[in-house]
């Protein structure tokens, strides 16, 4: 794909994303051949569709899909036919869980995940799960073996479900090859929610950028102080770090604490610009018709989803220290 | 051999074969003279296997190739602790402004030997009354036949008692104020006239200086860009200061990360906590400076947008050493060993990291008023 190719890709995705919300953008991204840009081109797609869903405040399936599709692409995954796109949808742990299952002594499985988003018409559930002995597996659900209930919470307009089984699972993978699956699903779901956490943030910081020059205080506009100045300036500072950070993890392959690092990155910005865009904007900022709020509500609920940052720094900091070793990453 | 994936490969199976010759021969942290007496023999070795030279034109004694190769080289010395981060980037501070500024003649007679580390560099900038308003600087030039006399006094001079040469800022146009009136010289440090008196760091390093100039007389070849024009010079530094520098000062602090890592005991999780967030800042600092560099290589120096790779280095900076102070539990407040000696003076040069090469403060003002496009006070 050329750079004007690019351009234009994204500006359809971020046209789509701020016309259509929820299934109506689900569809609308069925429409214009969602799956397959993401089969073809997953980095430009990932990074153009969630950063889009991000400014807009508007959410779609396309977790699912993003997540579906890595297990869709391995080989055993392929073998076993365990994952169809786009019926397929990804069970998220719960926040502070590293998988949505368990698996009892005598096999059966107990689910209790987060739904983020799930296509309206998906028949098969994929969750990770560990035994007692903490071996991981692969469990597939089919949807009447599923409770789901809707849960509010503090972004009511994310669609966001719990769902919990007992029993009624087919486990499809396990051993190594789940372990596999399941670092390679979680570490490219975290990359859509790192694109996505930077479109919030820039929509929050436009907002209170907006703010500072338009409101008038002791006869000049309050961008024009240097405490102002420089809340913006720091919040333009975690977001622009926060997206390279998000655009370079594409190209650390398949090395889980890319995406882990790169996850921490924008979950930080995220809250750092939260904090600064709230305090700029001031009172209008802390009223339910000003738009602010949302983004920030939906900032911290993604913030939560498959690791926190204040999680995800002690994880990676651990890993460092059993790694003995602080590795690069990417080269130059 | 000028890209830089191949140069890196390049390096590395040099460097295998070359460790103990690029390894310091002190233990600790080492002094201001043991560290740039090792740097020095690091950049003939170097330098005589045409590592030191690529990225730099033909012109100039260099070999050609992308300015990356530069970044390279300094991030595969530091991430191994060959070099010292603070000492290897003077070089790559100020030699870009003289193979961009100088008159060819010159750039291709002084070039060689500093490469070759047969020459220390320093930047005669700051003074006394000028430090975040550098437009402000009161030092002189003025002219006398086909010299310019310069008198004035500078201050925060790293390794001027180390130097052979300075690039001073001289105001040349007095009726011209703040930054308009200023000029740049390439000045030799043994000239009459130029008294250095060092100046003690809190970490006990004889790193910086106070600089007087007292009549020094400096050929008007040695101007530096045009008359009163100097800003511009200023510009390029600053901007320069913050590409290759930048990625081996990174190398720099995932080395230290990594041995605190190795240091730090596995049941403490406030250490690993902090290590994390460090890891972090440092990973979207690498991602940022990448982004910059390959800009910088096609020749777009964006200044304004520089500001915001200094904002996230100096955080990197405090953030990695602060870490590794808690993550090695006590070491740099206690004890006395060559581990303690140096992470003491690591962490506590990093409490400049928010202050030179221009505050954090300046930055974002920068990042204020040139990105985001606020309104001037008043």
């Amino acid at each position: 794909m050329d750079a004007d190719e690019q351009q234009l890709l994204i500006a359809t995705l971020g046209d789509l994303a701020a016309r259509h919300d929820g299934d109506a953008l689900t569809d609308a991204l069925d429409r214009f051949g969602w799956i397959d840009l993401l089969r073809n081109h997953p980095s430009v797609a990932v990074a153009a569709l969630f950063e889009a869903q991000g400014r807009s405040g508007s959410w779609s399936s396309a977790l699912h899909d993003v997540m579906a599709r890595q297990f869709a692409t391995t080989d055993a995954a392929g073998a076993a036919g365990a994952v169809s796109m786009p019926a397929t949808s990804v069970v998220l742990p719960r926040p502070g869980q590293s998988v949505a299952a368990s698996m009892g002594d005598d096999r059966r499985v107990e689910l209790d995940g987060v739904l983020l988003g799930a296509r309206p018409n998906a028949d098969s559930f994929v969750a990770a799960a560990t035994d007692g002995d903490g071996s991981p597996y692969i469990v597939r659900f089919p949807r009447p073996a599923l409770s789901l209930e809707p849960q509010h919470g503090l972004d009511p307009d994310l669609a966001v479900m719990r769902v919990c089984a007992r029993g009624g699972g087919e486990v499809v993978a396990d051993g190594s090859a789940a372990a596999s699956w399941w670092t390679a699903t979680v570490a490219f779901g975290r990359r859509a929610l790192c694109h996505q956490l930077c479109g919030v943030s820039e929509a929050m910081l436009d907002l209170a950028h907006t703010h500072a020059q338009e409101r008038r205080q002791f006869g000049r506009p309050i961008g024009s102080f240097q405490a102002v100045r420089h809340r913006l300036a720091e919040a333009h500072v975690a977001l622009n770090g926060a997206r390279a950070t998000a655009e370079m993890v594409w190209e650390a392959g398949d090395e889980p604490l890319a995406s882990m690092t790169a996850k921490l990155v924008c979950g930080r910005a995220a809250a750092v610009v939260a904090a600064h865009a709230q305090q700029v904007l001031a009172g209008v900022g802390f009223t339910a018709e000003h738009p602010y709020h949302h983004g920030m509500k939906r900032a911290v609920v993604l913030d939560k989803i498959l690791g926190s940052a204040d999680e995800l720094a002690l994880l990676v900091g651990r890993e460092l220290v059993a790694r003995g070793d602080a590795p690069r990453l990417v080269e130059l | 051999m000028h890209q830089p994936e191949e140069f890196r490969r390049g390096l590395v199976a040099f460097i295998g074969t070359h460790r103990e010759e690029l390894t310091p021969p002190y233990s600790g942290h080492g002094t201001t003279d043991e560290i740039l007496a090792h740097q020095r023999n690091v950049q003939r070795l170097l330098f005589d296997h045409g590592w030191m030279r690529w990225g730099w034109p033909a012109a100039v004694g260099g070999l050609g190739g992308t300015p990356l190769c530069r970044a390279v080289l300094g991030e595969e010395l530091t991430s191994r602790g060959f070099v010292h981060s603070a000492a290897w980037s003077m070089p790559e501070v100020l030699a870009p402004a003289v193979v961009q500024f100088a008159a060819p003649a010159l750039a291709a007679e002084v070039m060689p030997p500093l490469l070759r580390g047969d020459e220390q560099w320093c930047q005669g900038f700051s003074e006394p009354d000028a430090g975040s308003d550098l437009g402000s600087l009161r030092t002189v030039a003025r002219p006398d036949g086909d010299h310019w006399i310069v008198n004035g006094q500078k201050v925060w001079t790293s390794w001027a008692h180390h130097s052979t040469r300075c690039i001073v800022l001289a105001r040349t146009e007095k009726h011209e104020p703040g930054a308009r009136g200023i000029s740049a010289f390439f000045v030799d440090m043994d000239s009459p006239g130029v008294d250095v008196r060092p100046l003690r760091t809190m970490a006990g390093v004889d790193e910086f200086c106070e600089m007087f100039f007292d009549d020094v007389r400096v050929p008007s070849a040695r101007m530096l860009g045009e008359r009163g024009r100097g800003w511009a010079v200023t510009q390029h530094i600053l901007a320069c200061e913050r590409g290759a520098i930048f990625w081996q000062r990174a190398g720099w602090l995932l080395h230290h990360l990594g041995e605190a890592a190795r240091h730090c005991p596995p049941d403490r999780p406030v250490a690993q906590y902090r290590l994390g967030n460090a890891y972090a800042d440092v990973i979207a600092l690498r991602a940022r400076s990448r982004a910059t560099q390959r800009r910088v290589a096609a020749g777009d120096l964006a200044m304004a947008d520089s500001s915001i790779d200094k904002v996230l280095i100096a955080t990197a900076d405090q953030s990695t050493f602060d870490a590794a102070r808690t993550a090695l539990a006590g070491v740099v407040e206690l004890d006395d060993s060559d581990l303690a000696d140096r992470f003491r003076k690591e962490w506590l040069y990093s409490r400049a990291a928010t202050i030179y090469g221009g505050t954090s403060e300046i930055q974002r003002d920068i990042i204020g008023f040139r990105i985001l496009d606020l309104p001037r006070e008043a």
